[in-house]
């Protein structure tokens, strides 16, 4: 096996240069890229960083110092993240070269078998290294950005710019630089959607679990409240909830939405339960004395995940547009906290004269959002069909096909 | 002693007392189990025939507790099984187990077979780590399969090799009876003689007391002590199987064993077969609205009486058999 | 009788002929030889049994001769021939006109082979207007009730407009029966057609097979796990173990010498409840000799 592929070598130790030589070049590359820029940027902004840590350890006042703790500790998690990032990016091609000399001992198992094929599919990887780049961006958005987003600059002289060297997208109403703002909104828009899904998923996953084995009465008790629900559009409930709150946090708009559009996912997971409780296997289970958690856990729910799984993934797209769009209507996160909705709100006066702030925000959700469709797509293309068909007796794969063919 | 009663003089290990189950289907109801008794002695190996709808899988369901019947009780070593809370029937369990029909289905997909063996074990908390290892290991030897095999999931092995799981699975707890319903009917013909060589084997090792449901006759035959015949959820004949197929007292009987010999061996017949009426494919369970006996429409040697009074299950020539026609007098049995 | 049923009649070259047929499949541990050299030959009226445990190859053998082997499936070698005509490297569209109309298949569970969603008269009518496209509608429907009367459905006026779940498993065999017959096959592919069936019903599958063979000298290839069942009713007996073949020949003559030990093993795996397993009786061996 591995006399087909170059030896090991020194250029190995190169991050990404591994995994060129067994043949995954665009990966290699790739990793090489990443490392490089990663380096770049902690050389740059290697002064940021450390002006962090004075501000976190020095007590006391100093003359000059910009960085309040709260944000001395956000360039501090940034710099630990992008230690790792690089280390990773040296660290992975390196093991992962290493597995591929090795020749596979055993047959493939039907678990790996899954991960490589999701692996393989083209949507998962275009929208997966999408979203790894975006959270990455967000993650180091207190090292990349330039400018201070939220400090308002020269009402005078610095209102309004045009995209120049110093300010990539040039500034706002409020002099401040949009380029940092875009960057800084992207760690808002990219965990509210994480978490939003969350708590949404978690709770749709509970309660159509509850309904879907409970049966009967309480099922279609819990099924009527949902469908009651249901009849109001999302947003709706969202605004509702919102609207007329003053002070509107990041939480607050994250439970807000996990908790009003766990419906789907309930609904979901109820039919998904209802088909499983036929199966022989789960009378078996009931049979052998199991008790209903112990089923729910460890038989339903395992059984039950990839099409929430899909579901999932899905979602946070349309959460994040949904948050987006509260921001657009100005009932989002309470300003200055930047937010690519509210930054659309904020120039909305600006549309036909300054165009690109609204242009660039609005680019950075539908980039967001489609990277994780791609995923989703991807994800539910990889698992679904195949899947039934492993499991499926050989003699059922031939009568598929009828005489008249 | 009741006639469904078995041989045996102590306590029936299962006493099924007057069973009925009623199912909600759309607006009507069915009864898919109507009043049917039937007691299985320790040790006693005991089948149950009849065709698709007759009642037989919802009675195995109803005796391995996974349903509750409508009416009646299932007395398990004396103790009516759905009366208790779940929490005493819970540790019962284990002393009554049941192997399905489909190997596809009965096993969990995303868990190994090894530890759906083990399950059991861990459920009862039967011994630590190191003795359930041991005794999965030994219930896959005992099954005929290969240890290593438990690392597997269902749907690397073949259909035998999963029937033999679900066995393994069933017997790992040592019950003191097996249900098995339709187990070796999805299988092939000479994997299904593989498993019911494995089933006699296992009986004579562990001692155990079975109901064997299928629609196959000839196997029903060599599986069993005693067979019970169920028509629409109602046991119409009852008696040692070879005295039963081969000389048959109710009608029904009479033609589950024209149809199992015609295929044996179609030549034989003179006449075509005779077409049952067909029926949809919800015709299952008693026909309440019939005052007679509900085999009665399409009983080739029906009387008058036939339509107007269900006929009770009586003692005849060491058998039990609910049919008027050898009601009135003792008549010496008819040969085919 | 239309003409070429006649011309059959009078020739009697085997209608379809199959010679070292040989399937090979592509998969992750590399090729799998799902059949190999397999010969096989059915005459108009004739029954051919094909034996063997799930897995042997003997659903594959069907569907390559409809041209149907699921990829990554490939027949590699050998021919098949119907009535003289090759019909490997057939294109898509001339195997159009043999599947449903000369061959038809028969599939093992009919709760999944038919649709749903669709009426048993549609789903005939589908058929026969596939293949003879002026057919109108209403005739198309009016035939449909003529088959289902044929496989003996009775009130098949009735029974060709419900949907398949609403029929028993029996009749649903006998509909897709009724679909196979709809343009009148010269050879029927019956893939285990009594396997998902009780007894009683499945001797009436079978019984009409048979009529069907004596009436309209219907040739059928009858695939099945259980030799018990082929072997009371093929002429000829093609046994298969993981492919290959292991042993072919008339019937009675397999039954009473068995050659192998897997031939042997399959017919005394079926428990029986009365006669050892013979020859089929002397009343059908002399309905084979005669010349209707």
């Amino acid at each position: 096996m591995s006399a087909l592929r170059p030896a090991p070598s020194w250029t190995d130790w190169v991050p990404g240069l591994a995994l060129a030589r067994v043949g995954r070049r665009g990966w290699g590359y790739a990793c090489l890229v990443l490392f490089g820029s990663l380096v770049a940027l902690a050389c740059w902004r290697g002064d940021r960083v450390i002006e962090a840590v004075e501000a976190i350890t020095a007590s006391g006042y100093v003359e000059g110092r910009t960085l309040t703790p709260d944000a001395a500790l956000d360039v501090i998690i940034a710099a630990l993240v992008l230690v790792a990032t690089a280390a990773l990016s040296f660290a992975g091609p390196l093991f992962a070269s290493r597995a591929i000399d090795r020749p596979a001992e055993t047959p493939l198992r039907p678990v790996s078998r899954i991960r490589s094929r999701v692996l393989a599919n083209r949507q998962v990887r275009a929208g997966g290294v999408l979203l790894l780049l975006l959270y990455l961006v967000a993650l180091l958005a207190p090292l990349l950005s330039p400018y201070d987003p939220i400090l308002i600059g020269d009402l005078d002289t610095a209102r309004l710019l045009p995209p120049s060297f110093e300010h990539p997208l040039g500034t706002d109403r409020f002099a401040r630089d949009v380029f940092s703002r875009l960057l800084w909104g992207s760690r808002v828009s990219l965990s509210v959607g994480l978490l939003a899904v969350a708590i949404s998923v978690t709770l749709g996953v509970l309660v159509g679990a509850f309904a879907g084995y409970a049966g009967g009465f309480l099922d279609g008790l819990v099924m009527r409240i949902l469908d009651a629900l249901l009849c109001f559009p999302t947003i709706l409930l969202v605004i509702a909830c919102v609207g007329f709150l003053e002070d509107r946090s990041i939480w607050l708009v994250v439970t807000v939405i996990g908790l009003l559009s766990w419906m789907d996912v309930a609904r979901l997971m109820r039919g998904q339960l209802l088909s499983l409780v036929q199966r022989d296997w789960f009378l078996a289970a009931r049979g052998l004395g199991a008790s209903a958690p112990r089923i729910i856990f460890r038989h339903l729910l395992p059984n039950a995940l990839t099409p929430i799984l899909v579901v999932s993934t899905l979602r946070v797209g349309n959460v994040i547009l949904l948050e987006a769009s509260l921001g657009f209507l100005g009932l989002g996160i309470t300003p200055p906290t930047p937010t690519w909705g509210g930054m659309i709100h904020e120039s909305r006066g600006q549309i036909f004269s300054e165009w690109w702030i609204p242009f660039a925000a609005g680019l950075a959700v539908v980039i967001t959002v489609t990277a994780w469709h791609l995923l989703g797509d991807g994800l539910r293309d990889a698992l679904d069909p195949r899947i039934g068909r492993e499991e499926a007796s050989p003699q059922a794969i031939a009568p598929a096909r009828r005489a008249t063919a | 002693m009741s006639p469904m009663a078995s041989s045996a003089a102590r306590r029936p290990l299962v006493s099924i007392e007057n069973v009925a189950k009623t199912y909600a289907v759309g607006r009507s109801r069915v009864r898919a189990v109507d009043g049917v008794s039937l007691e299985i002695a320790p040790g006693e190996r005991v089948g149950l025939v009849g065709e698709s709808g007759s009642g037989k899988s919802t009675l195995a369901r109803l005796t391995a507790r996974l349903e509750k019947p409508t009416a009646g009780r299932v007395v398990f070593d004396g103790i009516d099984l759905a009366s208790i809370p779940e929490r005493e029937l819970r540790p019962l369990r284990a002393r009554f187990q049941l192997v399905f029909q489909d190997p596809w289905s009965s096993l969990d997909p995303r868990q190994t077979v090894g530890s759906a063996v083990e399950e059991g074990l861990a459920i009862h908390e039967r011994g630590d780590r190191e003795k359930r290892r041991a005794l999965v290991r030994d219930a896959f030897v005992r099954c005929g399969l290969d240890p290593a095999l438990g690392y597997r999931f269902p749907h690397e092995l073949s259909g035998g090799e999963r029937q033999r799981v679900a066995i393994a699975r069933a017997i790992i707890l040592e019950p003191d009876l097996l249900i098995l319903d339709e187990a070796v009917s999805s299988l092939d013909v000479t994997v299904q003689a593989r498993i019911l060589e494995l089933l006699g084997e296992l009986r004579r090792t562990l001692r155990v007391a079975w109901l064997f449901v299928s629609h196959d006759l000839a196997v029903v035959s060599r599986m069993s002590d005693r067979v019970a015949v169920i028509y629409r959820g109602r046991i119409v004949e009852l008696g040692a199987p070879a005295d039963l197929f081969h000389h048959p007292l109710h009608p029904y009987t009479q033609r589950l064993v024209d149809a199992a010999r015609r295929l044996e061996d179609p030549g034989a017949e003179d006449e075509p077969p005779r077409a049952p009426r067909d029926l949809p494919a919800s015709a299952q369970g008693s026909r309440p609205e019939l005052q007679g006996c509900s085999f009665a429409p399409e009983c080739p040697v029906r009387v008058s009486r036939c339509l107007s009074e269900a006929p009770a299950l009586l003692e005849r020539s060491g058998r039990v058999v609910a049919c008027h026609l050898h009601d009135s007098v003792e008549r010496p049995p008819e040969s085919p | 009788m239309t003409n070429r049923r006649m011309d059959a009649m009078a020739n009697d070259p085997p209608l379809l002929e199959i010679e070292g047929l040989t399937i090979d499949f592509a998969s992750e541990l590399g090729q799998v030889r799902a059949l190999d050299k397999l010969d096989l030959s059915i005459g108009a009226g004739e029954i051919a049994g094909l034996v063997g445990e799930s897995g042997s190859g003997k659903s594959m053998t069907a569907l390559a001769v409809l041209g149907l082997v699921p990829s990554p499936g490939a027949i590699t070698a050998g021919s098949i021939r119907f009535a003289g005509r090759e019909l490997l490297g057939l294109s898509e569209r001339e195997f159009r006109t043999v599947r449903g109309r000369e061959i038809a298949i028969m599939f093992q569970e009919p709760g999944t082979a038919l649709h749903p969603l669709h009426t048993i008269r549609a789903q005939i009518a589908e058929t026969i207007r596939a293949h003879e496209p002026r057919t109108s509608r209403r005739e198309a429907g009016r035939r449909a009730v003529e088959l289902l009367a044929k496989v003996r459905i009775d009130a098949p006026d009735r029974w060709a407009d419900r949907f398949p779940h609403e029929l028993s498993g029996g009749m649903r065999q006998r509909a897709m029966l009724a679909i196979a017959l709809a343009c009148r096959p010269r050879l029927l592919l019956a893939d285990e057609p009594t396997t998902a069936l009780d007894a009683t019903v499945a001797g009436e599958v079978l019984a009409l097979i048979e009529e069907l063979r004596r009436d309209d000298k219907l040739a059928v290839l009858l695939i099945s796990h259980d030799l018990s069942v082929v072997a009371a009713h093929a002429d000829r007996v093609t046994v298969l173990e993981r492919g290959r073949v292991v042993e072919t020949g008339v019937t009675s003559t397999i039954l009473e010498r068995p050659k192998e030990a897997y031939t042997r093993e399959l017919i005394l795996a079926r428990p029986r409840l009365f006669s050892p397993p013979t020859a089929p009786s002397p009343r059908v061996e002399r309905r084979r000799e005669d010349p209707t």
